[in-house]
């Protein structure tokens, strides 16, 4: 299933983030693509938010890997741009599924670690603060698609 | 002489102090992502608790792979840089050796993701097999097949874990073959790429 709509504004995305948040489980996988500055730790933001996360969330371009165990769930935040064309195994397959929520942004670089079913998040400028969202997962995923679908149109 | 035992190396945070081959004390608690926060002050707490100063611990052993990426790292480096800074004697043992039964053949297991485990088949302080990467229905198939016993952290595999005692095997591992001769160039294994 596959959703598409507009985000007015980084408030409206982080609100976005927040509802994603209330609708994953343990162990769900949230991809993350668009370009360098169309929003992609604003969402990340947004979910930390719904999960009661209060430590400060960045995108971890650098670190790769940033953890938030304080939260109603553990999150996962993965960032995989630097990992591109480096496929040494630094272990980041214990960090998606089961223990957490694993959001992971530029996963096409990764791959060979991504499941087959994810939940899948692509975001492109429109302008300034707008922001165009497509949603889409199969599977169990069907569900958290089909609710945003209905609150964000 | 007081031995200080260490092992970090899959979801269990493991510490214990030894006296001889009396086990004084010890910590064995889930900690998986946390280890590496936790494990100096599990030291700190085992050695208050018996009174015990760092200057005492003449000998250190090791679990040092292969099991989770940053797991093995932990406490190979607290044992590493300790071992170094005090010149005092460190054993590196397998991570899937500690959960061999006390007599029994035992296949080792730890979780190595993708439908994959971990694994090494022990008797004793005898290596049948090994530690190396195999397909889950692959070890499924050779513990059936030659009647191992199947022990470790087995969750992934949907079975529980025959019996194993942690501290008892590392200690019993201590080898003059287990020995590390160069501590500075002592490395944990992985085995994945």
């Amino acid at each position: 299933m596959k959703h598409e709509f507009k985000s007015i504004s980084a408030d409206q995305t982080i609100e976005f983030g927040k509802r994603l948040a209330a609708l994953l489980k343990l162990g769900d996988i949230v991809l993350l693509t668009g370009d360098l500055g169309a929003g992609k730790t604003t969402i990340t933001k947004g979910i930390a938010k719904g999960l009661n996360i209060t430590e400060k969330v960045n995108s971890p371009t650098f670190n790769i890997l940033k953890i938030y165990l304080k939260g109603d769930k553990p999150l996962f935040h993965i960032d995989a741009y630097r990992l591109e064309d480096d496929k040494r195994d630094i272990g980041l397959d214990e960090y998606i599924g089961e223990a957490g929520i694993t959001v992971i942004e530029w996963p096409m670089y990764i791959k060979h670690l991504v499941p087959s079913e994810a939940l899948e998040i692509k975001i492109t400028h429109c302008d300034l603060t707008s922001r165009n969202i497509v949603i889409s997962g199969s599977g169990h995923y069907t569900k958290v698609v089909s609710v945003i679908a209905k609150e964000f149109k | 002489m007081i031995t200080l035992l260490l092992d970090s190396s899959s979801h269990h945070l493991s510490v214990a102090l030894v006296k001889g081959d009396k086990i004084l004390s010890f910590i064995d608690e889930k900690a998986f992502q946390t280890q590496s926060e936790l494990m100096v002050q599990r030291i700190y707490e085992l050695l208050v608790r018996e009174k015990v100063t760092p200057a005492d611990v003449k000998r250190l052993i090791v679990a040092y792979g292969p099991g989770s990426f940053t797991g093995v790292r932990i406490a190979v480096t607290i044992a590493k840089v300790w071992a170094y800074a005090e010149d005092i004697e460190l054993y590196a043992v397998s991570s899937l050796s500690v959960y061999r039964h006390e007599t029994k053949p035992t296949i080792c297991v730890l979780d190595a993701r993708r439908d994959r485990s971990f694994v090494g088949v022990y008797e004793q302080n005898n290596i049948i097999l090994p530690d190396k990467i195999l397909q889950n229905s692959e070890l499924l198939e050779l513990a059936e097949r030659e009647g191992y016993l199947i022990s470790g952290e087995t969750k992934h595999l949907g079975i529980e874990p025959s019996k194993y005692n942690r501290f008892e095997n590392m200690l019993k591992s201590a080898t003059i073959e287990n020995r590390v001769k160069d501590i500075a160039a002592f490395k944990p294994v992985y085995l994945k790429g």
